[in-house]
């Protein structure tokens, strides 16, 4: 179990992190979700335990990071958002002088590495290549195999997917997944919320510097009292006209987003008055190209949680 | 097991071009000096009809005095980057996450660094052979100044790595290590001769006080080189010579002042060394907040 308690963090007076509680069980995933320079990679270099919080404390396994940091360590593998290797060195280099650091050498050394790129994927004849020329995703597949070569409880992932191609994306699904079912605790962040709504169990929003919303996404959903949203699609110009017309007049639906043809409209609907709404609006003659459950609800959640919404507000 | 720091840049370092490069102009630059030198020796002795090889000790002290500009000059630039390098890179906080403790981090730049000056001392050494050829100096006397030069490696190395621990960018890390390395070899003399030319106009009564502001020479690593080479070569009133520069003679018979190289050496060995376990505190990311708070 990882505990992170009160932990604050500022930056010349700019506070970043304001007393931040959270804990995390083996066997999950949790993805942090906040806007750019929201004091998500602070929050995870504290977890790391490789920066240290002004106030609060990271407890790792029951030891307080601050009074034993290489204990806390030998736990945590570190997946930075940016990837950093150096000129000249080999796959097999690179996981072996990782290896090194673990204090693994020689045959032992070579079998642990040769056994987790075979978990992640990667092939025998990548072994001798050049890291900087291997491609984004096989380099992040990579990274995370370093990460796990001191077979750490605790995996931190900053931003993941940044650049990885579907393909890519699910390999990286699936191996999340698998750590996970292995009891690993992984803490994930990213702006790619489609992967992370598709990967954790878990999710905390960010914003200014405090968890404002936490849970499963139905949680959600609760505590942002958003109710459901449907996207609705008008044919034309005049069906817009008419379809904002009759969405102004009824009592279910609690708030509009409009861009051009497309509605997002909220409330708390049941199936049967989903249905009546089609009905009402068919039998109005209003053209619908398009009536579905918005896809990506985490989106709708991060945009009431922590950011205002872009496109037009109608009411 | 070997230190895994030391053994990468080791294995990088002799994959790029970079050291191949510095050791050709380290060397070329060694022998560009020797040829010189000796064209006009040969010179001197064509016209003159008769060969002085007592001039050839010269030859010796160019060789070091040349070898010591340019340690001097290489070192913080090749060791400043060393931590901050990696900060750029991306790759400290994957280092620092691992079970490696902060010093061994160091000792491992460190190590590399020290690898690279014997690697051009050694290089040297067929260059440094052509001195012993007329006489004057000893293979021991050789082997006791490149001991020194390490020696000197090794200080300067320290603090250069604790600028690079303390500065994030390399650009500020460098520029810093070379300022340093300018303060103990230029700025300590300047401030000494400055502080000693007042008490001197000022006839101060604080003059025995004053007087020992010469001690200050002894993190100045260019008086240290001055007064070993000068009791390499049989003079041995190199630390008198300073001393009434200084108008400080009245202290030529203290203890530190008769053992001056022996001082210097223990004095800047052991701020490199304070200054290595300064780095090592601060590389730790546990403590970084005591560098935010100064």
């Amino acid at each position: 179990m990882i505990k992170l308690e009160r932990i604050s963090k500022s930056y010349g007076r700019e506070p970043v992190l304001d007393k931040i509680d959270l804990t995390l069980d083996s066997g999950e995933i949790y993805g942090l979700i906040a806007e750019n320079g929201g004091g998500k990679t602070t929050l995870l270099k504290i977890a790391s335990v490789i920066s240290e919080p002004d106030a609060g404390k990271v407890v790792i396994e029951g030891v307080n990071a601050a009074r034993d940091p290489y204990y806390a360590r030998r736990h945590v593998g570190y997946v930075p958002d940016q990837f950093g290797s150096y000129h000249y060195m080999t796959v097999r280099e690179y996981m072996e002088f990782y290896a090194s650091l673990c204090g693994l050498s020689g045959r032992k050394a070579k079998v642990v590495c040769e056994n987790i790129l075979g978990t992640m994927e990667i092939e025998d004849d990548h072994m001798d290549r050049e890291v900087e020329k291997l491609s984004k995703g096989m380099r992040q597949r990579l990274c995370i195999a370093r990460a796990l070569i001191p077979n750490p409880d605790f995996l931190v992932l900053d931003e993941p997917f940044d650049g990885i191609d579907p393909v890519g994306r699910r390999q990286m699904y699936k191996i999340c997944r698998n750590l996970a079912e292995e009891g690993k605790i992984i803490l994930v962040s990213s702006h790619e919320l489609g992967d992370m709504e598709s990967l954790c169990t878990r999710f905390g929003f960010l914003k200014n510097g405090k968890i404002v919303a936490e849970g499963g996404i139905e949680d959600l959903y609760l505590q942002v009292n958003l109710g459901k949203v449907l996207s609705v699609t008008a044919l034309s110009e005049v069906d817009a006209v008419l379809m904002n017309d009759f969405f102004r007049e009824n009592d279910l639906i609690t708030s509009v987003v409009r861009d051009h043809m497309v509605f997002h409209i909220t409330g708390e609907f049941t199936a049967e008055e989903e249905a009546d709404l089609l009905t009402e609006m068919i039998n109005r003659k209003i053209r619908i190209l398009e009536f579905s459950h918005v896809k990506n609800p985490l989106e709708e959640v991060f945009e009431a949680v922590v950011g205002g919404r872009k496109d037009e507000v109608v009411w | 097991m070997v230190n895994p720091i030391y053994a990468k840049d080791s294995l990088l370092a002799n994959r790029s071009v970079r050291n191949i490069v510095i050791i050709l102009f380290y060397n070329l630059i060694l022998s560009i000096f020797g040829f010189a030198f000796l064209l006009g020796e040969t010179r001197i002795a064509r016209q003159s009809g008769t060969m002085n090889y007592s001039e050839m000790l010269n030859l010796y002290i160019i060789f070091s005095t040349v070898e010591l500009g340019l340690l001097i000059f290489l070192i913080p630039g090749l060791t400043a980057i060393s931590i901050s390098g990696e900060r750029e890179q991306h790759t400290l906080d994957l280092i620092l996450v691992s079970e490696m403790r902060p010093m061994r981090i160091l000792l491992g730049k460190l190590m590399s660094v020290l690898e690279m000056v014997a690697l051009m001392i050694i290089s040297n050494c067929p260059v440094m052979i052509m001195t012993l050829a007329y006489g004057g100096i000893r293979v021991r006397e050789v082997i006791w100044l490149q001991v020194s030069l390490l020696l000197l490696t090794f200080t300067i190395a320290c603090y250069s790595i604790f600028f690079s621990v303390l500065f994030r960018s390399s650009i500020v890390s460098v520029v810093a290590s070379y300022i340093y390395t300018a303060f103990t070899s230029v700025g300590s003399f300047c401030i000494t001769y400055l502080i000693s030319f007042f008490d001197i106009n000022s006839h101060s009564v604080y003059h025995v006080f004053f007087q020992r502001i010469v001690y200050l020479l002894l993190i100045n690593p260019i008086v240290s080189y001055y007064v070993q080479m000068n009791s390499q070569i049989g003079d041995m009133t190199a630390v008198s010579s300073l001393l009434n520069m200084f108008d400080a003679a009245a202290i030529a018979d203290d203890y530190v002042i008769t053992n001056w190289f022996a001082f210097s050496m223990v004095i800047q060995v052991g701020l490199a060394m304070l200054a290595l376990m300064a780095a090592a505190y601060f590389l730790e990311p546990m403590h970084r907040k005591v560098l935010r708070d100064i």
